[in-house]
């Protein structure tokens, strides 16, 4: 039987890397997404307004869901109920047949009243190696003590 | 050319009920296979029809015997929470929907939300400004606000969204 990581403020060290390969990303994974996140913005599932309109090369995936890639990577790797801030910049579009790889490093280990936390750096690139994605999250995690 | 005087209006407030199935399908849709955010993650339903998911086995009730007591609402969920957010940013900002460009996202979150719980939140356009560019001579900008709180008026959760308009 499975169990889901269950990680300690204790036993991660500041350089800890995680991370997490997602895709290929199809079409009809992006109209999943905009069914199930509400945003049927035409320029994610409409190709031909996507090309003929919006001066797009094709559909590409929400923003929103390489940020929901990221936020798996973290609670894959850290728990669940563990994130407390999550940020990113959006710096490249991510289009149907692109290969995404994540990754996070642990930089800063810290305590904040009760709260035992660790910043992580977070990135995101294609299968061309070319960033899609650059941010940071803040972590509360338990602690043994 | 946005219209600033829409700078500082807000949404009426909107009401959400995080469903279970809601959830699932979420996760589903980012392959995300956790079991605290679907119940029978041996048995999916609803499979993309060029993969098949892993076969994970967490065991029956796994999300009712964790700490949580149930499925929980996965962090980017909030991604639902956004009517009005539109009429904001088109009826009274002046935006091309075409036009708009996801730049940035940032989720602050106090707790963890249960499925079964209504959120309510509210959307505010906090700001619209230029940023010189050197591709485009100067690119418009919009700020979008959210705030959401539960039943008991308690906030939950708040998430910022920056808009770029391509010109």
């Amino acid at each position: 039987m499975m169990k889901l990581k269950e990680v300690f403020f204790e036993d991660i060290k500041e350089g800890f890397e995680v991370s997490l390969t997602k895709g290929p990303i199809t079409r009809t994974q992006i109209v999943q997404y905009a069914g199930a996140s509400g945003d049927f913005n035409l320029m994610h599932h409409d190709e031909r307004m996507a090309i003929g309109q919006y001066g797009e090369e094709s559909v590409f995936a929400h923003g929103m869901v390489s940020f929901g890639f990221v936020a798996q990577m973290l609670t894959d790797n850290f728990g669940v109920g563990t994130i407390r801030k999550n940020m990113a910049r959006f710096s490249w579009q991510v289009r149907p047949g692109d290969i995404l790889t994540f990754t996070g490093k642990v930089v800063k280990k810290y305590s904040e009243g009760k709260l035992k936390l660790i910043d992580v750096e977070t990135q995101g690139k294609n299968q061309y190696d070319h960033p899609t994605l650059g941010g940071k999250a803040t972590l509360a995690l338990p602690s043994r003590k | 050319m946005l219209n600033k005087s829409a700078i500082g209006k807000e949404s009426k407030v909107y009401s959400f009920y995080v469903d279970k199935t809601c959830i699932k399908n979420f996760a589903e849709a980012l392959e995300d296979y956790n079991p605290m955010y679907i119940e029978d993650v041996d048995n999916l339903v609803r499979i993309n029809p060029l993969k098949d998911p892993p076969q994970l086995s967490y065991g029956k009730d796994y999300a009712k015997k964790s700490r949580f007591g149930g499925i929980i609402m996965p962090p980017t969920f909030a991604h639902n929470f956004r009517a009005g957010k539109w009429e904001l940013m088109i009826k009274d900002a002046g935006l091309e929907l075409g036009k708009l460009l996801q730049g940035e996202e940032h989720d602050e979150y106090y707790r963890v939300v249960k499925a079964g719980e209504t959120i309510y939140y509210k959307v505010k356009l906090t700001d619209i400004y230029e940023k010189p560019s050197p591709r485009f001579g100067k690119l418009e900008f919009m700020i979008i606000d959210v705030d959401c709180w539960d039943e008991k008026n308690e906030p939950v959760m708040k998430y910022r969204q920056v808009f770029v308009v391509k010109p």
